[in-house]
């Protein structure tokens, strides 16, 4: 036999590579057809790691009814993880419908719900679906919980169009601190949400029409502190919202 | 593999990037053969991840992706050596039908020798053949030209080498 396997084995890579990767894939994918909101326009406006001196400070108190409240987590019989979420006050509905299709929703509600694209890539090969419509006593749309799970992610998005619908964020970790920040993605401003101790994201936006909660979390892996969700990855679902 | 080569084709950037890392070692060094620079191996490996990446939904058999890459980092590493040598390459050496003789492609080069003097058939025979492990059947039908002339072109490849490494212990 010959050596050349091994001669063309001496070609060192150059660090480059994984870069170069990602600006050839880059650039293919900003060719795609447009999406909702355009690349490239996303700024941070303010990042903040809230924690519990500023939950026990005079401040925090007064700011008990806060967008984003996090507190330390406590081990309990009820508590057993720590965790991060939201509530949903005044969300318009009394009842609620399970569907497994968008088609459906649509052939039951005439409405037009801004809903990422991607989302809608990934259902066919996901392995869970579930449109569940809440509606108020006239039987009309209320909110919208559509969650999806493929082999490694879960995404939810809550969409609400209630004008009296509040929502709040809360998060119970095990330092007592999380990561909020504020994004402008093409002049709308957007919250995201992290805690350390869960692999994924929470976006909060509202353009006064609709309420929309996204997130994405990690299904393959329950290690504290690393996460394979990359900030990229939520934004790029936040891009493909349509009907924004 | 499969999985992800659908999610690409969906749209999914991460999944094209965790597939196409897994060969981007490969396909550097295969431009580097040709293009024998760091500069412009790393632009052919940026533009092959662009077209494939770009292209990805017209591939049909997601198990030929490493393949398919491999034709697109060949391809575009020879556009832009023949871009570079401003020259139109003409090789019409006619083809010694080798089918029956017998195999021998005991060879000891170096890494020099292989960017040096063979020209850009035979180093894509040679990197399919050794560096890829491909069949000849396998590689006459990634380069779409007959089996007979796949394996002229290596066995003049061998030759060439063989000779170079002869004039090389004359001196």
């Amino acid at each position: 036999m010959n050596n050349i396997k091994d001669e063309i084995q001496k070609i060192t890579v150059p660090k480059e590579v994984h870069e170069r990767t990602k600006l050839g894939a880059k650039k293919a994918s900003v060719e795609q057809p447009q999406k909702r909101f355009r690349r490239g326009s996303i700024a941070v406006a303010s990042a903040a790691v809230l924690g519990l001196g500023i939950m026990y400070s005079p401040i925090g108190e007064a700011m008990v009814d806060r967008f984003f409240e996090v507190t330390q987590f406590e081990k309990s019989k009820n508590n057993e993880e720590p965790s991060i979420g939201y509530q949903v006050t005044n969300a318009g509905s009394s009842q609620s419908k399970v569907y497994t299709s968008f088609t459906q929703v649509k052939e039951n509600y005439n409405i037009s719900i801004p809903l990422p694209e991607i989302m809608a890539l990934e259902e066919p090969s996901a392995e869970e679906v579930e449109y569940i419509i809440g509606t108020n006593e006239n039987n009309q749309f209320a909110n919208l919980n559509y969650r999806i799970a493929t082999t490694d992610r879960t995404y939810r998005v809550f969409a609400t169009n209630s004008p009296e619908a509040k929502i709040t964020f809360s998060a119970k970790t095990i330092d007592g601190t999380a990561i909020e920040k504020e994004l402008l993605i093409d002049d709308t401003s957007v919250q995201l949400m992290k805690s350390n101790n869960q692999d994924g994201y929470l976006i909060y936006l509202n353009n006064n029409e609709w309420q929309l909660v996204i997130s994405c979390f990690d299904r393959e892996s329950n290690i504290e502190g690393v996460s394979d969700v990359t900030e990229e990855e939520i934004i790029d679902l936040v891009q493909s919202v349509n009907n924004w | 593999m499969v999985k992800l080569v659908h999610k690409a084709q969906k749209g999914s950037e991460r999944a094209f990037l965790k597939l196409f890392q897994q060969y981007e070692d490969d396909i550097y060094r295969i431009a580097y053969v040709y293009v024998k620079n760091e500069s412009d191996a790393l632009d052919v490996l940026q533009e092959v991840a662009y077209r494939a990446f770009k292209n990805i939904k017209t591939l049909n058999n997601p198990q030929y992706f490493k393949t398919w890459i491999i034709k697109i980092a060949m391809t575009h590493s020879i556009n832009l050596v023949k871009k570079n040598r401003q020259v139109i390459h003409l090789e019409q050496g006619i083809e010694k039908n080798l089918q029956d003789q017998e195999e021998d492609f005991s060879l000891t080069v170096t890494i020099h020798e292989i960017l040096e003097y063979l020209d850009e058939d035979e180093k894509s025979i040679v990197l399919l053949k050794f560096y890829e492990g491909y069949t000849f059947q396998e590689i006459a039908q990634l380069l779409n030209i007959p089996l007979g002339t796949t394996k002229s072109i290596l066995y003049r490849a061998l030759n060439k080498l063989r000779k170079q490494l002869k004039k090389e212990d004359f001196y």
